[in-house]
């Protein structure tokens, strides 16, 4: 009895001293967690999370097995490389932690959060150039954050994470970083997209991380490991690219440079072997940079700088990788899990082997691969616009020819509905235009110069 | 820096922190230190500028306090004190003048030689007007005034004193403080009150509400509007007028609120500078409710010494077109702000005649019975006032002459279909941002019209039960973040008074 009423007593004593205080902490703790349950439910009814980040991270915080080899990049990555492949190639465990153009500085912070799981052995990073070159390469645009965010959205909370949205965009955008829900602000009133948000997320595939997609044959599933399996084949019709870039002399921007250095650096100083790699894309993309050297001769300066190997899958010759078929590719960029498996042996095949071993499985140039290559067309690229005949509201091609000096071409441009009109008959000019709202399709017929009864024909939508 | 920005939510907290952490002594240096880093963040070039004036006013101050103290000839010492307070004037003004009308003045001077066929002068650099000069110019010269008054002795802490012209919650855009109040606190030890962190939470949430979800959201269809003048015409440009009248006392009072929020997060109370304007029921009570610390700069340092109303009426009519002349000129270098403030001089020219016509007439007849402040009266009076007001406003949004009568000439050509075809919505804000808009602008007027009546609503919130507080003002947070403007879709704007 005395004890209670001494406990009274003290608990008394106590308030009446610090009673105020202990209110308004209390007041300031309810107000973080109202905050945060805000936050949680606006996220759960607005934010529609990019599935990849969801399933790739839920996947790398469940992996139990120590990540031996991990593979940094873009949907090259995960697209290109099988990591169940290279667990029996390598007898390791290899994971794939990319994502949707992931730029250096997000491989940097990634590599940093496995780094802090993991005894990582080796470091693969993948040199996509459009992540690293152009406009893509300036990594504070505000273009660039979407990216960042599918990724960062699902990382736990740590001081690499903090440091990694402070320095993927500029302070502007921070709200959206901190929390995802004010980036789908655009459908505040789309209560037909909340309604569908809401359904997603209470599938029990969204619950159990599970997404798969079955379409006319194409089949896409998210597998573990971070390996975007994918069996749908680049149609002949979808062979056009529209990105306008065209690689100048050292290429790389500022931005690319110093956090692919970082990337180099901690791996060295941590003691984390590291190799750049670029995987295979479609001849056609290759070609519309018109000068791919310049970026392998940037990136080969950076490798010797350091000492370390750099493999452009794309200077890899044919009876070694015979990729070069729409059937290896899903689109213009990425391979079909025909294309990994093809491609994932000989990448293993290069990183197994010497840099002396290696030398005869590559070209030591972009140029001189397509010149040793025999004459063939592989779509249309987009150019700017130099002002043809069919007036300023117009967009240009070039068809994409490895030997272009020793091609001549047909073009025939066909609209829905109407006659087919020749453009030109045979000509060397790769170059032709269209109204920009015309939409058709058009023939490609190509051959070498000389000999006229051997011809390639290309039909592509445009 | 801006206050709506992501840099101004971590520069802040990190001052407070350390402000507390520091000794007393100390803290002063700490602010001064933050408000020139708050101020550098826009052109670390123009805080010469702001040092330069400090520095001037300063000097000049200690040089009056001494003159004033000296043994002589009284008539002598006058002499030069008033010659230091001219002598400093001139500089001030003259770099304010340099910065902010060099190109109105060379313009309208070459206009006048192009006339009397006497060559043209150049003037080819381009100068930007350094943020917040016109505020900060105002308060060192209002501290020198007093000095000369002899109503305040001259601060002898340099550093002090730079912080009382810096201080960087009020530095930008005012309120144009009085050294008798700031000035007086800097010296004041402030301890760590949690009422202070409180009221100043709520406050600058709600100026943040008044910034990013009524003033950005209505300037979108406002800048639709003037943007493009000869696509809009009768009720749309009415429309756009309304909103620019509420974007702009939402944009300045929000700014101002927040300056006050930030200040009593630090122990200092600044003066309120809005009282409910737009409840006023004559434009003379609008301007004793709009900007307040600029209008009583203007009365104290202008109006006053002009004569104000001891000469005459007619004397006072002039003084009070005077004021509003330089009030106009003080907010842009441009004819159409000079209108606009002769406007506001005029209607309340207009306002004393008809007072005096009024009274006249009840002295000739007798009082027809009629109640004059009955309800209606109120409501027409505030209908009228606020019609007037906006329609001044209109120069002001145009800055040019011929935008302004083009605006007004379109908004004669009214169509009555507008109102009703749901063509608002075609102005860049769809329609239910509009409606979120209306509902912000109504509780605004709640709010407003219980400060009118002298309800302060901050401080019956924070009398409420806990449970009430913690919904509220964690509400308002979400309102912010959901409707306000900012973020990818939108470019995060500044302030208008900004530019002034």
């Amino acid at each position: 009895m005395i004890r209670v009423s001494s406990f009274i007593f003290s608990f008394r004593r106590f308030y009446s001293k610090y009673g105020k205080n202990v209110k308004r902490i209390v007041f300031l703790l309810l107000f973080a967690f109202v905050f945060r349950a805000g936050v949680t439910f606006f996220n759960y009814i607005y934010a529609g999370y990019d599935e990849w980040g969801r399933i790739l991270w839920h996947n790398y915080y469940n992996e139990e097995e120590n990540i031996d080899y991990l593979y940094l990049g873009s949907s090259h990555v995960y697209c290109d490389i099988n990591p169940f492949k290279l667990d029996k190639l390598n007898g390791e465990n290899n994971f794939n932690l990319s994502s949707g153009s992931q730029k250096f500085n997000g491989s940097y912070h990634l590599l940093k959060e496995a780094d802090k799981r993991h005894d990582i052995k080796h470091v693969y990073l993948e040199m996509y150039y459009v992540q690293s070159t152009g406009s893509g390469g300036i990594y504070y645009d505000s273009g660039n954050v979407g990216a960042n965010q599918n990724t960062i959205n699902f990382m736990k909370i740590s001081g690499n994470k903090l440091h990694y949205m402070l320095t993927m965009s500029e302070p502007s955008l921070y709200g959206e970083t901190l929390f995802p829900f004010i980036k789908y602000r655009s459908q505040l009133f789309n209560y037909i997209y909340i309604k569908d948000t809401i359904d997603k997320k209470e599938t029990d595939d969204y619950k159990n991380y599970i997404y798969s997609t079955k379409n006319d044959g194409d089949i896409l599933y998210y597998a573990d490991k971070g390996f975007y399996y994918r069996t749908r084949q680049l149609a002949q019709k979808e062979l056009r690219w529209t990105d306008e870039y065209r690689m100048e002399k050292n290429p790389m921007t500022d931005d690319a440079e110093k956090y692919l250095k970082k990337i180099i650096k901690y791996c060295q100083n941590n003691g984390i072997g590291i190799t750049l790699f670029s995987s295979p894309i479609y001849e056609l993309q290759v070609l519309s940079t018109e000068n791919y050297d310049n970026y392998v001769s940037q990136l080969r300066q950076i490798a010797e700088e350091y000492g370390i190997d750099y493999y452009d899958f794309n200077l890899c010759r044919e009876n070694y990788l015979p990729i070069q078929k729409t059937e290896n590719f899903m689109d213009i960029g990425h391979l079909n899990v025909n294309g990994a498996d093809i491609y994932t042996d000989m990448f293993w095949k290069v990183m197994s082997g010497t840099p002396e071993e290696n030398e005869k499985y590559f070209y030591p140039t972009y140029a001189e691969k397509l010149l040793s290559s025999k004459p063939q067309i592989y779509g249309i690229y987009q150019v700017d616009f130099d002002g043809t005949d069919v007036g300023i509201d117009a967009t240009a091609y070039k068809v994409a020819a490895n030997r272009p000096q020793d091609m001549e071409y047909r073009i025939l441009l066909t609209v829905e509905d109407e006659d087919t009109r020749m453009y030109q008959d045979f000509s060397s000019n790769p170059y032709f235009s269209v109204p920009s709202s015309e939409h058709g399709i058009c023939t490609i017929v190509a051959r070498v110069k000389g000999q006229e009864e051997k011809v390639q024909t290309l039909e592509i939508n445009y | 820096m801006i206050f709506n920005s992501v840099e101004f939510i971590i520069f802040f907290p990190i001052v407070v922190f350390v402000y507390y952490i520091l000794p007393h002594k100390a803290r002063y240096m700490w602010l001064l230190a933050a408000s020139y880093y708050f101020y550098m963040n826009w052109n670390p070039l123009y805080v010469l500028l702001l040092f330069s004036c400090t520095f001037v006013t300063y000097v000049s101050g200690l040089i009056l306090d001494k003159l004033k103290d000296t043994k002589g000839s009284e008539k002598n010492c006058e002499l030069k004190r008033k010659l230091c307070l001219v002598g400093c004037l001139f500089v001030c003004l003259g770099i304010l003048g340099f910065f902010k009308y060099r190109d109105f003045a060379v313009i309208n001077i070459n206009r006048v030689l192009g006339i009397l066929h006497l060559g043209q002068l150049t003037w080819e650099h381009s100068i930007v007007l350094p943020v917040g000069i016109s505020f900060y110019t105002l308060q060192a010269l209002g501290y020198l005034i007093d000095v000369y008054r002899g109503d305040i002795y001259a601060e002898k802490n340099f550093f002090r004193y730079a912080l009382f012209i810096s201080f960087f919650p009020q530095l930008v855009a005012g309120p144009i403080e009085r050294s008798k109040n700031l000035l007086v606190q800097l010296y004041t030890p402030k301890k760590f009150d949690y009422e202070n962190f409180r009221r100043g939470f709520v406050l600058m949430l709600w100026g943040f509400f008044l910034k990013v979800v009524i003033a950005d959201r209505a300037a979108i269809i406002v800048n639709t509007v003037y943007g493009n003048p000869d696509e809009y015409k009768g009720f749309l440009v009415v429309a756009a007028t309304f909103f620019f009248a509420i974007q702009i006392y939402c944009d300045f009072y929000g700014y101002s609120v927040i300056a006050r929020g930030a200040a009593r997060f630090l122990g200092i109370e600044l003066m309120d500078n809005f009282n409910a304007p737009y409840f006023s029921q004559s434009v003379k009570e609008f301007w004793r409710r709009w900007h307040i610390s600029l209008s009583g700069w203007f009365r104290d340092y202008l109006y006053i010494p002009l004569g104000g109303n001891r000469k005459g009426a007619l004397r006072k009519q002039e003084n009070l077109l005077a004021v509003f002349a330089v009030s106009g000129l003080w907010h842009g270098a441009s004819v159409a702000f000079i209108v606009w403030g002769l406007l506001n001089g005029i209607y309340q020219i207009f306002e004393d005649c008809f007072k005096r016509i009024k009274e006249m007439v009840k002295k000739l007849f007798g009082d027809a019975g009629e109640s004059a402040n009955c309800f209606s009266r109120r409501v027409l009076r505030r209908v009228v006032t606020f019609g007037l007001v906006c329609f001044a406003w209109i120069f002001f949004r145009a800055g040019q002459m011929s935008d302004a009568l083009d605006i007004i000439g379109k908004m004669l050509q009214f169509d009555w279909i507008a109102m009703f075809d749901g063509s608002i919505y075609g102005l860049g804000v769809s329609r239910e941002y509009f409606k979120v808009l209306v509902v912000a602008i109504l509780a605004l007027g709640y709010v407003d019209y219980h400060k009118y009546k002298g309800t302060d609503m901050a401080k019956v919130l924070l009398s409420q039960e806990w449970w009430f507080r913690l919904l509220a003002e964690a509400g308002l947070i979400f309102v912010i973040m959901l409707f306000g403007c900012y973020g990818t879709e939108y470019d995060t704007s500044e302030f208008i008074y900004f530019q002034f």
